[in-house]
């Protein structure tokens, strides 16, 4: 089986979290967040409200404020438009940090999860058995499968870490369309089988605002997580 | 600590495609078979906010060759500050203002990394007035120390605000080093008679 490399993978969803000790500001300034946000996400609209957790959703991606974390998710992202999701990011946490007067990150991660569609579940296992990513050698263990379905690795120090997953799997995707509307929505029921590659870089120290652009940090990372994603695709580095 | 979660607060309409928890990895939790650790908690990872903050060429480390206007703009600032430190050990008076021309040619290349952050744009153009507002005249040792406590702040928070950059301008000017253009000062020569009259 030929080599894969992380452009055969498409991305499926991108997040940017930030993790703070507790805000407690959201219970007073989660409405200002929201209207700061209208200025740039224009067709932004409130999911979901609580007093400690609003999820906003936006033609740009979804965005969740928490207590103690807020993301952005994008679930169109481009190899070609990272900087797009960087300024939809900065704009998000600029808002965020501003409202609830958030001076220091306990961490800030990057997600990445992209997948490489195969024809059947067997096919995506050959696929990861095919990359010996570990020193195992194929046998039955556990007096289960003969190859792991799912590999992860995690590389983690006081400053940094990051945390690689590989997994061969199968996706239902169901959509019970309602009876009256049966005519015009049909069912789906969907089955789809391929190859998760799912990338969390991350920061284990602390960072002060100060010190983080969120525009060029992100951007970076990105091309980070891709190259380094490709020489592990690639059993290289 | 768990990883950077995916999750969005459960919308509470029908959603018109649901993923299992496996492909979305809503949770993105790993969830392992939990061990009872009577009572003692054990920390092997993860940040508390005591500990020291992360080193700033970690944050952004970058592969070689990686064209990221922040990561020139702390090898510039680490190079400025060296000198400036180097200026502040010299015994020669001469030398010590070699070290501060070197520093002088490297603020044009810092200021155009201005879009890093608001106080790093002020930062850089009071350095640079202050400079040019002195014609020549070399630092004194307590201007020297300013302008380096000035630059090394700014190697370790690049994107502070303008309010911190404004601050240290005037940490700049207690030292007596004038940081607005000379034309500002111009200007402003001549509008107080005006206002006088």
């Amino acid at each position: 089986m030929p080599s894969l490399t992380i452009d055969d993978f498409k991305p499926f969803s991108v997040t940017c979290e930030l993790r703070y000790k507790s805000a407690y500001l959201i219970y007073d300034r989660t409405g200002q967040v929201l209207e700061d946000l209208r200025d740039k996400f224009t067709d932004i609209t409130v999911s979901t409200a609580s007093p400690a957790q609003t999820a906003f959703m936006a033609d740009e991606g979804t965005f969740a404020l928490e207590l103690g974390a807020c993301r952005f998710t994008s679930s169109r992202f481009d190899n070609k438009n990272a900087e797009t999701f960087a300024k939809h990011c900065a704009a998000f946490f600029h808002a965020v940090t501003s409202q609830l007067q958030i001076n220091v990150f306990t961490r800030i991660g990057l997600r990445y999860i992209a997948r490489k569609e195969f024809k059947t579940l067997d096919e995506s296992k050959a696929a990861l058995a095919s990359m010996t990513l570990a020193n195992l050698k194929p046998t039955k263990r556990f007096n289960s499968s003969e190859s792991p379905t799912e590999v992860i690795f995690r590389w983690e120090d006081g400053q940094i870490g990051a945390y690689v997953r590989l997994r061969a799997e199968t996706t239902e995707i169901k959509f019970p369309s309602a009876p009256e509307l049966q005519d015009y929505v049909p069912k789906v029921d969907k089955k789809l089988h391929g190859l998760t590659l799912d990338i969390d870089y991350y920061t284990v120290a602390p960072v002060e605002r100060e010190q983080w652009n969120s525009l060029e940090w992100l951007q970076q990372k990105i091309r980070i997580v891709r190259k380094e994603a490709d020489g592990i695709l690639h059993g290289v580095k | 600590m768990s990883d950077t979660d995916t999750k969005i607060p459960k919308v509470e309409t029908i959603e018109p495609v649901s993923l299992p928890d496996q492909t979305m990895a809503p949770s993105a939790r790993l969830e392992l078979t939990p061990a009872p650790t009577r009572g003692i908690v054990l920390r092997t990872r993860g940040a508390h906010a005591l500990a020291p903050v992360i080193d700033i060429d970690r944050l952004y480390d970058a592969f070689p060759g990686t064209s990221s206007q922040i990561v020139t703009a702390l090898e510039l600032l680490k190079h400025a500050s060296d000198n400036l430190a180097a200026a502040q050990k010299s015994d020669s008076a001469m030398e010590a203002d070699r070290f501060v021309q070197r520093v002088q040619l490297t603020l044009p290349k810092l200021f155009a990394c201005r879009s890093i952050g608001d106080g790093f744009g002020v930062i850089i153009n009071s350095i640079h007035f202050a400079f040019t507002n002195l014609h020549g005249t070399p630092l004194t040792p307590g201007q020297l120390n300013v302008v380096w406590r000035a630059l090394r702040e700014l190697r370790a928070r690049p994107a502070m605000p303008v309010e911190q950059g404004i601050q240290l301008a005037g940490e700049l000017e207690a030292q007596g080093l004038e940081v607005d253009p000379p034309e500002l000062g111009d200007l402003l020569e001549r509008s107080e008679p005006a206002e006088d009259e």
